[in-house]
């Protein structure tokens, strides 16, 4: 039996709530700013099969990622009963980089597994070489922090993840917050097996699965492609500034899409690398792109689309490589690639946004004009130009991709830190220009009032974003130290006077501009 | 259309809401009996029709409340005043830049709706205040450069908005003081005015707002207050807070009617749950386009500093209120992948539902009521509306025959789906605030709600449903009960630990002077906004005391309550201090209209209906909503329709009609 048209949008609503639900109780109870702020997290159910029904929407670099976290735990030696909560952040075992800790809980509806609750937040710290744990120079895993393969989240498993974190208080609230998330999936899917049956909230869930594979199905299938290949770089791994290729090739065949990586360079020193999920949720999310915005989003929609690359290249990466800026900056050139490929097509993609999220990190160093001492670290990412679309500008000012945070506010920023905005604005002429130009990216400018470290991990500083249909590109970001450029990922030591201005990108043009339409 | 004798016989205290199709007329005569009015909007100018309805009245109106649109349609249609913005330089685009977040996260063609204040209209002033006071001077020269510039720009309104006004306001009081003295009949809104609380973005937008809305707001209110002077002793204006402002409080707090009509309709329901000893309310006002869903605690309506209309931040505080689109006239259509989907789009009043007979073929939820037998054809809407059941049954039929279903199980689906979006609302307003609906009571109303009551308390395991008496006039019942509200609030950002009794009391004296000046012999309330140091979000709680360490368990406690836990062992801060000065008004005797007036104990008839949870046709009783008798009992199902509104109760429900006429109907 399939669900008719009602039910589907009835049940739709009905999981969806209970996602969303997960995510509310998450952002509003966890004490970090990470999570409660700039909603660096995700929630999900997943029914039994491990197949996901249903995910908040808060930043796209978690779509479709925890299906690995699920699996990582089905795939244990002794199965999941009724009731357990598990724990993980390994990378190479269902996780993305540390920093994102991913609790799952097997749901009990009737003393069986009915399900799983699965909600990632990323913590800001979990220990290793740097406070933050996101340090721009490993060059190995064990430098980034705890590594938790999936465990039974027992109090012991917890004393020992938190005698290993700088904030161990604060971890334990955003764990405790994450741990109460999980819960209110577990109660919401008990309660509409109470009110449907249990086999008709089954039959539901895959109905709604088939269903979102349908519309993916029939959406990729208005776009069949053959063999659409593009390469794109990133600006070095934070060991060495040398360019790094990474190559897709895109295959559309019966509304199927295969992305293969099958050139892309092969692990690096540095942590630019990612596990095949990262890359997975970077595919997945330009295929979402590609959909309308009503169609539901769960594991149907990966069932439209397979990704393969070669093990222990790039985007494929093997223990004990390190992982810390392969979820942030190359999940975003992995996504640029696709578009690329996909534009090459004749397919109706956006021109490349930035390209980056412009990570920036200080670190007290205590000193003068510091009444914070050391200790403390601030970090924020910076939004840019929007890639032009066919019949729309790119949006200015935004975060682009894979993440969708949000920014400080210059009066929260100036009263909590030792540093002063000289301005933040738009970048006026970064945008590529075109039929339809591109957003433009930002200025932020700092005054550095006290010594402290920097550390800035961002990319398209020298390869600017494309633009599409033969239109403009926007101009590079750039990174400037007291009117010195210095390069894409990059660490230093600041004196108070010093001044840090980041430029960061535009996005491409769509089209060539015809008379009277540049802008 | 009218309903209760009483209209036109010794009305005291009138609540006008006006709408796009109807405008709403409740009195509430000396003794506190109620009379009922709906009449024609006049688009055109919604006042003619406001004054046409209550030229009947022989008696004095001593006060009549007016909830109004203006403000949410200017902001909607884009229709404000031209405005300058002068804000620090460097820091022009702030309103360009917002918080950075993108308008969707997987649509990349759409922008955020653009600022109010164009561009080039934005002028930089060189000056600049940090955390601990000036770091740039102001100069005299650069303040007349700018008053010039500005004069050379030829604004109808000017927001002046700079960096850190909220703690040190002497650079925005010097500008804006010099703009006035420069540009006479030009209204200035300057941000330490508006909304003297950190984070500048938010800040700067509801200025802007502010300054856009003025003039438009400020000339229909002395219109309005002209017009009045006759006829009416006080005239009073409903704000987003759920209090009421003089017309020349209100004309200079223009953005602070951005919510003006919704709000009356809460607390209308605030009303009808404390007359039935209710104070846990999840509240659905279900119109025409839309429903409103909103949350009453402990007696007192929900309020929220932060926000957006029409897609504009605007942080003033407010009652709590969630928009869906699911209102009678959102349109069904199946999807491309063979979903059935309502809404958003609307059939709005013209040509509305495929039932109105104005030309619309497209069905609505509207029509699907019609179609399953919830409303009847034979009673006309508001005494001039009569609905075609054909028309509803042909448009609901085309859609079932594309969706291979017959029609009374797709206009079941289409009621199921619009009760799903409306839901969905309500859990998002109890859930995201640590309250679970489970343990509230829901109250429907609005043209369209009570239909819907029973089907959203199923779907949130709600036990306990409140029809509100004339439940599709209850907005206009609740601005006449409405209290006279200012609220007054400063920033105050210090750690508590460090704070003495005396530093706290000598902060909030001025915000008290200021709002017993402002509403003199008001109670003062005293709030103040606080987080733990770090956090991004701040609880707003009750304070009766200076004690810092008092404030603080009382912070503790609403941390645990909200948020489930009591943080993290980190010191505690005050952020804002807030004032509410409040002047109850008399409120409306529900109780013991029923009794008196109400006489219908008996149901008139019988109908075959399908109900909302299955297929297949049941015989509902009928009763005439407006005239049950208290102590009634209705098993459903049953259909009580009324002249504003139709309500639904279905099996497994059992209402009683309360002496104050709303009907309590519970699980059975």
């Amino acid at each position: 039996m399939t669900l008719d048209a009602v039910a589907l949008e009835v049940m739709g609503h009905a999981f969806e709530a209970i996602a969303e639900e997960m995510g509310l109780v998450l952002i509003h109870s966890a004490p970090s700013p990470n999570i409660r702020e700039r909603r660096d997290c995700s929630a999900a159910l997943f029914d039994a099969d491990g197949a996901m029904t249903a995910q908040a929407a808060h930043i796209p670099v978690h779509l479709g990622a925890m299906a690995e976290s699920v699996a990582a735990v089905r795939g244990l030696a002794s199965p999941p009963r009724p009731g357990d909560l598990f724990i993980l952040n390994d990378p190479y075992t269902g996780g993305s980089h540390l920093p994102d800790i991913t609790l799952i809980g097997a749901i009990d509806v009737d003393g069986a597994v009915g399900g799983y609750s699965v909600v990632r937040a990323h913590h800001s710290d979990v220990g290793g070489m740097q406070a933050g744990s996101m340090p721009a120079g490993a060059r190995e895993i064990f430098a980034e922090g705890v590594i938790v393969p999936p465990l039974l989240l027992t109090p012991e498993v917890e004393r020992m993840l938190l005698a290993n974190v700088r904030t161990p208080e604060t971890r334990r609230g955003d764990l405790a917050a994450q741990r109460a998330a999980v819960e209110r999936g577990a109660d919401g899917v008990r309660a509409l097996a109470a009110r449907y049956g249990w086999p008709a909230v089954g039959e539901a869930a895959r109905d709604l699965m088939d269903y979102a594979e349908r519309r993916t199905r029939e959406a990729l299938g208005r776009i069949p492609a053959e063999g659409l290949t593009a390469t794109d770089w990133l600006e070095g791994d934070g060991v060495d500034d040398t360019d790094i290729p990474i190559t897709v090739r895109i295959d559309i065949r019966d509304g199927l899409l295969h992305a293969d990586f099958t050139g892309t360079a092969p692990i690096t020193r540095g942590n630019v690398n990612c596990p095949l999920a990262v890359a997975r949720s970077a595919v997945l999310f330009v295929v979402r792109t590609l959909l309308p915005e009503d169609v539901p989003t769960n594991g149907g929609v990966g069932r439209a689309v397979r990704v393969t690359a070669p093990e222990g290249c790039l985007v494929n990466a093997r223990h004990p490589s390190a992982v810390a800026a392969g979820n942030v900056e190359t999940s975003q050139r992995i996504v640029d690639t696709l578009f690329l490929a996909l534009a090459r097509g004749g397919i109706a993609v956006p021109a490349q946004g930035q390209g980056t999220m412009n990570n920036v990190t200080f670190g007290g160093l205590g000193g003068r004009g510091s009444e914070l001492g050391a200790g403390w670290t601030y970090y924020e990412t910076i939004g840019g130009g929007q890639g032009a679309s066919q019949g729309a500008p790119g949006p200015s000012g935004v975060h682009v991709g894979m993440s969708n945070t949000r920014n400080t506010p210059v009066e929260v920023l100036e009263m909590e830190y030792p540093l002063r905005l000289k301005t933040y604005a738009l970048r006026r002429g970064s945008a590529g220009v075109g039929k339809w130009s591109g957003g433009e990216g930002v200025v932020r400018e700092f005054e550095v009032l006290a010594p402290m470290e920097l550390s800035v991990l961002a990319e398209r500083r020298r390869h600017a974003p494309a633009g599409a249909a033969d239109g403009g590109h926007g101009a590079a970001g750039r990174t400037i130290l007291n009117g010195t450029p210095l390069a894409s990922k990059v660490s230093a030591l600041l004196e108070p006077g010093d001044a840090l201005r980041i430029e960061t990108p535009g996005g491409g043009a769509w089209g060539t501009p015809e008379q009277g339409d540049a802008r | 259309m009218e309903i209760g004798a009483r209209w036109g016989g010794g009305a005291v205290r009138l609540g006008v809401d006006i709408g796009g199709t109807f405008t709403d007329l409740v009195a509430v005569a000396a003794d506190g009996a109620i009379a009922v009015r709906k009449v024609a909007t006049t688009p055109e100018d919604p006042a003619v029709g406001m004054f046409r309805a209550i030229e009947p009245l022989p008696g004095p109106v001593e006060l009549l409340v007016h909830g109004t649109t203006i403000a949410t349609n200017a902001l909607l249609e884009r229709r404000g005043a031209r405005v300058v913005l002068v804000t620090t330089r460097g820091f022009e685009d702030l309103l360009w830049l917002r918080r950075q977040d993108r308008a969707a996260l997987y649509d990349l063609t759409r922008d955020h709706a653009p600022p109010l204040v164009a561009r080039t209209d934005v002028l930089g002033l060189a000056e600049r205040m940090g955390p601990a006071g000036v770091q740039e001077p102001l100069s005299d020269v650069e303040v007349a450069r700018v008053v010039a510039a500005v004069q050379a720009l030829a604004p109808e309104s000017v927001a002046v908005a700079l960096l850190f006004a909220f703690r040190h306001p002497e650079h925005e009081r010097r500008l804006a003081a010099a703009l006035r003295g420069a540009l006479a009949d030009v209204p200035v809104a300057a941000s330490h005015e508006v909304l003297p609380v950190f984070r500048e973005f938010e800040r700067f937008s509801t200025t802007t707002v502010e300054a856009y809305l003025r003039p438009k707001v400020s000339s229909y209110l002395a219109r309005l207050e002209r017009e009045a002077r006759s006829r009416i002793g006080t005239l009073r204006i409903m704000t987003s807070t759920g209090g009421t402002l003089a017309p020349p409080a209100a004309a200079c707090r223009a953005a602070a009617l951005a919510l003006s009509g919704p709000a009356g309709g809460v607390v209308g329901a605030q009303l009808v749950g404390a007359a039935v000893g209710l104070s846990e309310l999840l509240t659905l006002d279900m119109g025409g386009t839309s429903a409103d869903a909103s949350l009453v605690t402990g007696g007192t309506a929900v309020h929220e500093g932060g926000g957006a209309v029409a897609g504009i931040p605007l942080a003033l505080p407010s009652i709590l209120i969630e928009t869906v689109s699911a209102g009678g006239g959102s349109i069904a259509r199946l999807d491309e992948g063979g979903a059935l989907k309502v809404g958003p789009q609307s059939a709005g009043a013209v040509p509305g539902p495929a039932c109105y007979g104005r030309g619309g073929t497209r069905p609505t939820v509207t029509d699907a009521c019609l179609a399953l037998g919830w409303l009847d054809a034979a009673t006309p809407l508001a005494d001039e509306l009569r609905l075609d059941a054909g028309a509803a049954e042909r448009a609901v039929a085309a859609l079932g025959d594309a969706a291979g279903s017959d029609p009374t199980a797709i206009a079941c689906g289409i009621v199921a789906v619009a009760s799903a979006v409306m839901a969905r609302a309500l859990r998002r307003v109890s859930v995201a605030r640590g309250l679970d609906p489970r343990r509230m009571a829901l109250v429907a109303f609005g043209g369209a709600g009570p239909l819907f009551g029973c089907a959203l308390a199923d779907a949130l395991g709600m036990r306990t449903l409140v029809i509100p008496p004339h439940p599709g006039v209850l907005s206009a019942l609740g601005l006449a009960a409405a209290a006279e509200r200012v609220d007054v609030l400063a920033s105050f950002h210090r750690e508590l630990d460090g704070l003495q009794p005396t530093d706290i009391g000598r902060a909030f004296s001025p915000l008290l002077r200021d709002g017993s000046e402002q509403l003199p012999g008001a109670a003062l309330w005293r709030y103040v906004d606080c987080r733990f140091v770090g956090q991004g979000y701040e609880l707003t709680i009750p304070v009766a005391t200076n004690n810092p360490r008092l404030i603080r368990d009382a912070f503790l406690a609403a941390h645990k309550e909200r948020l489930g836990h009591e943080g993290v062992g980190r010191p505690v801060e005050l952020v804002n201090l807030r004032v509410v000065a409040v002047r109850e008004s008399p409120l409306p005797q529900l109780a013991g209209n029923a009794g008196t007036r109400r006489t219908t104990a008996k149901s008139r008839g019988r109908r075959a209906v399908v109900p909302g949870t299955g297929r297949k046709r049941v015989t509902a009783s009928l009763w005439a909503l407006d005239d049950l008798a208290a102590g009634v009992t209705l098993d459903g199902p049953a259909i009580l329709a009324g002249r504003d509104a139709t309500a639904l109760i279905e099996s497994g429900w059992r209402g009683t009609v309360h002496e104050s006429g709303a009907i309590v109907v519970e699980r059975v």
